[in-house]
């Protein structure tokens, strides 16, 4: 076999692409003018214009390497339907709330018949139940004449229920159900914090038609005031001026912003379809995990350090063509998962640190036949030749078995076991191609350079002349 | 160097090994993690030294059945009973109160009693189905008797693992023995790394059994492993350094998965040089066909 210099164009280009992805964080800060270390803005996002090519590159830490809250919520004593529609209702009211609270790297989807996964990278564990557990129930009411019932006293806070001597609250059926959409806005005039909410078609109906008959009362008269209540306190007591058709309301009521945006991310929330409670949950902090990752990539700077050592003192000259496909392999299998967007977790981090050993096997399997075939006095090509073809079954059976583990890992196992699975599975193949098309390659560029040609250099004495 | 003529030798240390381990697991069992018995883990970082006795005394007021580890001197490992959400709040809150606590270097988990069985059931299930596929594979690439040594071998290292886990949790009351979706993942891994391992020295049979030769049958598997001891010494070798640097380096909630993966190489290793192919050997004399 000779140097086939298409397949080393290949590996140079892979080589480069891989380096080159590898390395987009800097080329990205150097574009936008940003300094080469500290925290970066933005996200690196890779656009070639003319191919429509348009990429986000960087490495998706999982929660335990960047810190944040993990939860597994199981949905019970469903009030309509099926399990599965009420889990997709779920996901989409979770979804919004979450959205509206600004955590735009979170993930919610469902997970089995019944379970929903919810990841809120950087938010720690009371924060995450905070967001996911308070909804809040809004009540518009009005003012009749009366005294309040031992009921409506119950229901409501008593302060708020009898704020008015001679009046009592009467419900006009309008609640938090009706409300389609709610969102933190300004007044325009007095440039306060609000909340803007929406309704649907019944709660417009309804709350167009009460508007109309309050507006028949007197000013100042409570009997003319809109009551909103969320959950047991009165939040807005305002005069209603005109009728109010157009299918959204105002509620001012002395808010924050801060509270504003609270109020309208408990209002989206409107009611779940069933009881949801949480399964499971994990709470990682921020600290923490940054310095898992520094540590692992620490013991994996680490490893790759001692096995090119020995490499080099075991096989010499091909222990240093050995050691250049390992680093091409470290480039490639880093811009794979960046390219991707494989979430690498501290499991992950293990399956990839693992396979740089495992990398090497490959190699070793080829060098220990080149080293037989050399000794049974094979010239340096045909030993070479030999080497790679014999190596070639066992490095294909033992590396499907492992394949096979991933796989059986990736479709049947938790998530965590997943990011192992994926990240030990791209190591396998990546391996597989290091050790036969790209050492091999250079092997074969050795073999036709003179002074690569002494035995020593292979760790090899010459071959005695046979004796018998 | 006649390995399969001194095979009792080894299979008699495989077992000297595996039994202490299969009576730890049969009359002691195993300390589950969270992931599998359920309940709630503080891992507490402090700011300053604290002695996890003072952290259990204060645990020991709430009722729990809390446990408490040490975990390095600014650390501690609290365990308790699945929890509520009320629980959990007030215990958090009274913990930072009186301890000097770093929110942000540590970390808590909780697992419902629900998720921990269907964790229990995949797992075992996981190691199974896994097996299957690989002796369906070696089936076809070799025969069927070599696929069962090489099931055998896995195992055996199987074994090895769980035997000296149980050892590690319950013997020694040990954290690095805990059994979690971790050990799990090590576990499956290890059976990879076994069957990978035993494959190359099967290879070297099968290739030497084509080559028409006076060997015996079992002065053919012995050749076929001395020929290939060197790749499966360096390459064990090198995977050994790996897991050596990640095990001295790792933090806590890690160290036991890399010493899972160490003591299941060093096994596997072990298995596919002095178990796998000389129970081929035992299989060819009595059955000779």
């Amino acid at each position: 076999m000779r140097v086939d210099r298409r397949l080393l164009a290949l590996i140079a280009v892979i080589a480069v692409l891989a380096l080159f992805i590898d390395g987009f964080a800097y080329i990205y800060r150097l574009t936008t003018n940003q300094p080469l270390t500290g925290p970066i803005r933005g996200v690196p996002t890779l656009n070639i214009g003319f191919l429509g090519f348009s990429q986000q590159i960087f490495v998706h830490k999982g929660l335990d390497l960047q810190g944040g809250t993990h939860l597994e919520l199981q949905i019970t004593q469903v009030r309509s339907g099926t399990v599965q529609q009420a889990r997709d209702v779920a996901v989409a009211i979770i979804e919004r709330r979450v959205n509206s609270s600004g955590y735009a790297e979170a993930v919610v989807r469902p997970e089995g018949s019944d379970r929903i996964i919810v990841e809120l990278p950087g938010v720690d564990l009371e924060q995450a139940k905070q967001i996911l557990g308070k909804t809040s129930y809004l009540t518009i009411w009005k003012w009749e004449p009366g005294t309040p019932d031992a009921a409506i006293l119950q229901e409501l806070n008593p302060t708020d229920a009898q704020k008015y001597p001679g009046y009592k609250p009467v419900f006009t059926g309008i609640d938090g159900s009706m409300i389609t959409n709610a969102s933190r806005s300004t007044d325009p005039n007095t440039n306060l914090p609000d909340v803007t909410i929406s309704f649907n078609s019944k709660g417009n109906d309804l709350f167009c038609a009460f508007t109309r008959d309050r507006v028949t009362h007197p000013q100042g008269d409570p009997q003319n005031k809109l009551a909103i209540f969320i959950d047991k306190n009165l939040v807005e007591d305002a005069n209603v001026i005109s009728e109010i058709c157009g299918g959204s309301a105002i509620i001012t009521g002395g808010f924050t912003a801060a509270s504003a945006q609270a109020l309208a991310i408990q209002l989206n929330s409107g009611s779940l379809p069933g009881t949801i409670s949480i399964a499971s949950a994990t709470e990682v902090g921020a600290t923490l995990g940054a310095s898992t990752v520094k540590l692992s990539l620490l013991a994996g700077a680490f490893g790759l350090a001692i096995v090119i050592l020995f490499m080099l003192l075991y096989y010499r000259l091909p222990g240093l063509v050995a050691s250049i496909a390992l680093l091409i392999y470290a480039a490639i299998a880093l811009a794979i998962f960046k390219l991707f967007g494989v979430t690498l977790t501290l499991a992950g981090l293990a399956g990839f640190i693992l396979s740089i050993g495992m990398a090497v096997d490959a190699n070793v399997l080829i060098f220990e036949r080149l080293k037989e075939e050399l000794r049974a006095g094979r010239t340096l090509g045909a030993a070479m030749e030999a080497g790679v073809h014999r190596a070639w079954p066992a490095i294909r059976d033992s590396n499907i078995s492992t394949l096979i583990t991933c796989f059986v890992l990736y479709f049947f196992g938790a998530p965590l076991i997943k990011g192992f699975a994926i990240t030990l599975a791209v190591g396998v193949g990546v391996s597989m191609f290091s050790a036969i098309v790209t050492t091999q390659q250079f092997l074969q560029i050795l073999a036709g350079l003179r002074p690569a040609r002494r035995l020593a250099l292979y760790g090899v004495q010459p071959p005695a002349p046979k004796a018998a | 160097m006649n390995i399969v003529g001194r095979r009792n030798l080894y299979f008699l240390l495989s077992l000297a090994i595996i039994l202490p381990g299969m009576f730890s697991m049969a009359f002691l069992g195993f300390r589950l993690g969270i992931d599998f018995a359920g309940g709630d883990q503080y891992n507490l970082a402090f700011t300053r030294p604290i002695q996890a006795t003072a952290v259990q005394k204060e645990m020991d007021t709430f009722n729990v059945e809390a446990t408490v580890q040490q975990a390095g001197p600014n650390g501690a490992l609290v365990t308790t009973k699945p929890l509520s959400s009320v629980q959990e709040t007030t215990i958090r809150a009274d913990l930072a109160k009186k301890f000097p606590l770093d929110p942000s270097r540590s970390s808590y988990a909780q697992v419902g009693p629900t998720i921990a069985r269907e964790l229990v059931v995949g797992a075992g299930g996981l190691i199974l189905i896994a097996s299957i596929l690989i002796v369906i594979y070696l089936s076809i690439r070799f025969n069927y008797k070599f696929a069962i040594a090489a099931i055998l071998a896995l195992l055996h290292d199987v074994f090895v693992l769980t035997g000296i886990w149980s050892i590690l949790g319950k013997v020694f009351n040990s954290p690095l023995g805990e059994i979690n979706t971790l050990f799990v993942t090590a576990a499956l891994t290890v059976i990879g790394f076994s069957v990978h391992d035993t494959i190359v020295i099967f290879d070297r049979i099968r290739e030497n059994l084509r080559q028409a030769s006076r060997l015996t049958f079992e002065q053919n598997v012995n050749l076929s492993i001395i020929q290939s001891l060197a790749r499966s010494l360096n390459t064990s070798m090198t995977v050994i350094f790996v897991l050596v640097a990640l095990f001295l380096i790792s933090p806590q909630n890690i160290k036991g998965f890399t010493l899972a993966l160490l003591i299941g190489i060093v096994s596997g290793t072990y298995s596919s040089i002095f178990n796998a192919s000389p129970l081929l050997v035992v299989w060819r004399r009595l059955d000779p066909r």
